[in-house]
Formats: C-alpha cells, sequence, structure tokens
C-alpha cells in the first residue's frame, strides 16, 4: 500500500517532507489554521511550515494503554500512531467526539495481533472458551463481543481461544496463506516459536489495553461529512477522525474529501499569522528534554503513563479509579519537567509521551462525563451500569475550555439517513449462544 | 537523578557478511516505521539501535541481499 502510494505522489509531483515529527497545528487570530509544527527527528532542528490548511490522518492512539507483554511497541496498531493527531487536535482548539467508546480487542495473547476469528469465520473458524464451545454467535469485533469475552473469563470458562484444529488440512493452509503473508506476516515465527500450530491447539486469545480508534471502534477528532475538523481549515481522514468502522476505505474515502475540500479552501482565503509567542513557547516545549543531562527517561514517563491507564481506566470503568487515575497523571504531568533526551530520537520519544499523556487525561474526562453505560465493554461504567437513551442517546465533544482545561458537551445525533429495523436494534443484546437445556 | 544504560537483546539482527550499507544502501532505515534501524558509521553496517521493534517485517522483507532478520521481541515470543 504505501509503495503504491509512495509512486502516486512522485508522478503528482508531491512535496514531501519526511522524519518531521509535527506536534501542533498553530492557529490565527481567530482560530483558523496558520502552520504547523515540529522538528527532525534525525536533527531535531525545529520546523514551522506556514500553511492555510492541514489534513490531520495520524491514525489511532495505539500506545494508550500498556501491551499484557509489557513490550512498549507490541501494540495492536502502529505503535508510531500514539495519538499525536488526537493530541494536536485539542490543542488547537477542535473537538474530539466520544472518546470513552475505547477502542478493546479480542486479540493473540503476547503477540497482539489479531486472532481474525471473523477471517477464519467463513472457513469454519470460531472464537470458543476453554471446553471448545462456542459462546458468541458473531465472530465480528464489537463492543458487545468483547462484553461477553469479558462475562465468559469472569465466569471460570477461560482463556477465550481461536478454534480451528477442527478444520481440515487444506483449509488449515488456506487460513495460514492469508493470515501469515497478509495480515501480520510475522504471526507464523510467533506461532513456530510456541509450538502452536492450528491443527492441533486452539490459538489463546485475551482482552487488549485500550486505545482511541475510529477504524475499530468509534471515536476521534470530530468531522463532518466533508471531513471538517471545528476548527477552520483543520481537516481529519482514518482511524484519528470520528468516522466509526470506516477503516482503510473509509480512510481513503475521508482522504480524498478532505484533499479536495482544503484545496477548494485554501483557494478562498489568505494565509492567517501564527501567533509568535506560540511559535516560541512550542520551540521551548520541544527542546527543553534535549538541555537537561540528567533526568526522566521518556521510556519511564511512557511506561508508567501507560501503566497506570490500565491500573485505572481499564474497563469495567468505575468514577473512584477514574479520579485516582487523573491525580496520577497530574503528577506524571509535573514529572515532565525532568523529561531528559539525549538524541533527537528519543526527543520524538519525548514528545510522543506527551501526547499519550494528553490522550489518557481525555480518556478520563470523556468516561466520567457520560453517566451510563453503552458498546458493550467499551464504555462499561459499573456506577451507571444501564443505557440511558433518554439523556445519552448523543455524541460527547471534548474540547479545550479557556484555561486550556478539558471540557465536555452533548452534541444531537443526527436523523437517521438509513433507518435502523427494530429487529436489528436489539441484535448485540442477543449475541451470546442462547444454551438450551441438556440432557446430563 | 543520573541515567544508567540497561543492555537489552534487540529483535533485528543484521548478517554483516550481507549488508551492502557500504555500498550506500539504506533500505532497510527507510523503511521501518519506527526509525530504529540506523547505519554505524565506523562498520559501515546497518544495526537496530532501539529496542522499540513492531515486528512487521518490511525491514527483512524489502532488504536487497536477505541480510536482516527479525525475532520476535523477547518479552512476547
Amino acid at each position: 500500500m504505501k509503495r503504491i502510494l509512495y509512486r502516486q505522489l512522485k508522478r503528482a509531483r508531491v512535496e514531501i517532507t519526511n522524519r518531521v515529527v509535527v506536534t501542533r497545528v498553530l492557529t490565527g487570530a481567530s482560530g483558523e489554521v496558520a502552520a504547523v509544527m515540529g522538528f527532525d527527528c534525525r536533527t531535531a532542528e525545529i520546523v514551522v511550515i506556514r500553511t492555510k490548511a492541514a489534513v490531520l490522518c495520524t491514525g489511532a492512539a495505539g500506545r494508550l494503554g500498556l501491551p499484557a507483554s509489557g513490550y512498549l511497541m507490541g501494540t495492536y496498531e502502529n505503535p508510531t500512531n500514539c495519538g499525536d493527531g488526537h493530541a494536536m487536535a485539542f490543542h488547537a482548539g477542535a473537538d474530539l467526539a466520544n472518546l470513552e467508546c475505547f477502542q478493546i480487542n479480542p486479540l493473540i495473547k503476547d503477540y497482539n495481533g489479531p486472532a481474525c476469528a471473523y477471517v477464519t469465520g467463513p472457513l469454519g473458524g470460531y472464537t470458543a472458551n476453554s471446553k471448545g464451545e462456542r459462546f458468541i454467535e458473531c465472530d465480528y469485533w464489537s463492543g458487545q463481543m468483547m462484553q461477553e469475552f469479558y462475562n465468559e473469563l469472569q465466569s471460570g470458562n477461560g482463556p477465550v481461544f481461536l478454534k480451528l484444529d477442527h478444520l481440515a488440512e487444506e483449509t488449515i493452509q488456506e487460513i495460514e496463506t492469508i493470515l501469515h503473508t497478509n495480515e501480520r506476516p510475522s504471526r507464523g515465527r510467533f506461532h513456530e516459536k510456541r509450538g502452536n500450530d492450528y491443527r492441533s491447539e486452539m490459538v489463546e486469545m485475551h482482552i487488549s489495553e485500550i486505545g482511541f480508534c475510529s477504524g475499530h471502534s468509534a471515536s476521534g477528532i470530530h468531522v463532518n461529512a466533508r471531513g471538517e475538523t471545528s476548527v477552520k481549515g483543520l481537516y481529519a481522514a482514518g482511524d484519528c477522525a470520528s468516522v466509526p468502522h470506516n477503516y482503510m476505505l473509509g480512510a481513503f474515502v475521508y482522504g480524498k474529501h478532505c484533499g479536495l475540500n482544503a484545496a477548494a479552501y485554501c483557494a478562498e482565503v489568505g494565509h492567517a499569522a501564527a501567533d509568535g509567542d506560540a511559535v516560541s513557547a512550542e520551540r521551548e516545549r520541544i527542546l527543553a528534554p534535549l538541555a537537561r543531562s540528567e533526568g526522566l527517561t521518556p521510556y519511564q514517563i511512557e511506561y508508567k503513563t501507560r501503566r497506570l491507564v490500565n491500573d485505572y481506566l481499564q474497563p469495567p470503568k468505575i468514577t473512584r479509579k477514574y479520579q485516582i487515575g487523573l491525580r496520577r497523571f497530574a503528577e506524571i504531568r509535573e514529572d515532565m519537567q525532568q523529561m531528559a533526551a539525549s538524541n533527537p530520537h528519543e526527543l520524538m520519544r519525548a514528545m510522543e509521551a506527551h501526547s499519550i499523556l494528553d490522550c489518557a487525561e481525555m480518556a478520563a474526562h470523556a468516561s466520567m462525563f457520560r453517566t451510563e453505560s453503552r458498546w458493550g465493554l467499551y464504555h462499561s461504567y459499573v456506577d451507571h451500569p444501564e443505557r440511558d437513551d433518554a439523556n445519552w442517546f448523543c455524541h460527547t465533544l471534548l474540547s479545550r475550555g479557556a484555561n486550556g482545561e478539558m471540557a465536555m458537551r452533548k452534541k444531537a445525533i443526527e436523523p437517521y439517513i438509513v433507518p435502523v429495523d427494530e429487529e436489528e436494534r436489539t441484535a448485540y443484546q442477543r449475541l451470546r449462544v442462547a444454551r438450551t437445556a441438556e440432557a446430563a | 537523578m543520573t541515567i544508567a544504560i540497561t543492555p537489552t537483546q534487540v529483535p533485528v539482527v543484521v548478517d554483516e557478511s550481507k549488508c551492502i550499507a557500504e555500498k550506500g544502501c539504506t533500505v532497510c532505515v527507510d523503511v521501518c516505521p519506527l526509525d530504529v534501524l540506523a547505519i554505524d558509521l565506523v562498520k559501515n553496517k546497518a544495526f537496530m539501535k532501539f529496542d522499540e521493534c513492531w515486528y512487521c517485517l518490511p525491514c527483512e522483507q524489502d532488504c536487497p541481499t536477505g541480510a536482516v532478520s527479525v525475532n520476535i521481541p523477547y518479552l512476547l515470543r
């Protein structure tokens, strides 16, 4: 995909600036996009690019929770996608939608790649409990599916597995070809090292750590049908934009809309001037870790932040835990003043640690605002266990308040273009396999 | 507070007898999404500089001489 994209960019003679980590979208006097700012991750040179419009396509926030393995980059999402875009949008004054709708995935334990039960489904594979029994009707993941997965573990029937050992040899070979070449090329060698053969053993799965993603979930930088965020000149596409379940196809469609609309917008407006003070402040913030020869490392700050996300934000959500979590995050915010980086690559990790902490705080605030449970495990709220359509059939929007604080508000749902059948409205509540009474 | 260095075994291994970085090749470095591969300017060979690997495999697959092998990181496998 990247090679094809690269060739198209070259053919169209698009100017590409590589290795510059953008940290902030800078705005002009009326809050419109004026520039983007960042640094070169090889040289630490500060870069400010004047622009009328910007399209954020930074992907999911995939380094929010800490994986079970403890390896910072052993994530489901590409670990370069660490929520920079979500943080940038927040700091630029844009709204972010439904951040309480976490992404939580059914993954191969430790490897953290997708088990892909839904890929094997048409070929006869399925998600099973430790007895090899099905417990959900549909293996396509959803918040409700993750809730059922969680319930199955709580009821003592865990771990949950991907079951393929009942399939024919040719079918298993076909599955191996699909999963080990296309989806995750290193999956085969993971299984081999573990002595996991689909023919003889079920594959252990687990409930992943949390993240923000619109592709697999439904949250992100709020955009309208034209890909516009709430900041003039700022657009967003793909997993960082709040178009639920849009995946790669949606990313390309919205990428196109954003590109065309941003270009049209540029033709109509002049350049805004970025605030000089904002540029200086950001330059100082970026370079600060390099000026310290002693202190906390980005690795330590990131590991601790993400471990705390696991401890306090992982569903089921509990208000008291969220309150404690926010206090812990505030302490890390203080600790950031001591963060040191010894080279430009470490500086990149240091700036990523900032974005990760921003996302952790956003995840906490958004979750406490929606006082109901919705979307299965994604926003399973112990203090408010029922769904409350009367008060909460709405989006939530998180934005930056006057004093830089995280402010929450509701946004009404727009009228449906395609109505949902009554029958389908309750489909998620019928996900668990119904067991009829069995003879002993 | 002072900083210590903790050694760690990295997932990506480069067979220096096959690596042609001394001829100017930087394919593995260019293709890594985490920017953790680098060319050692003394040996003129590629190596994994930071233990921050996504085990995604483009470095192994795109290397023109088959010099790069990716192991699953120890903490996962």
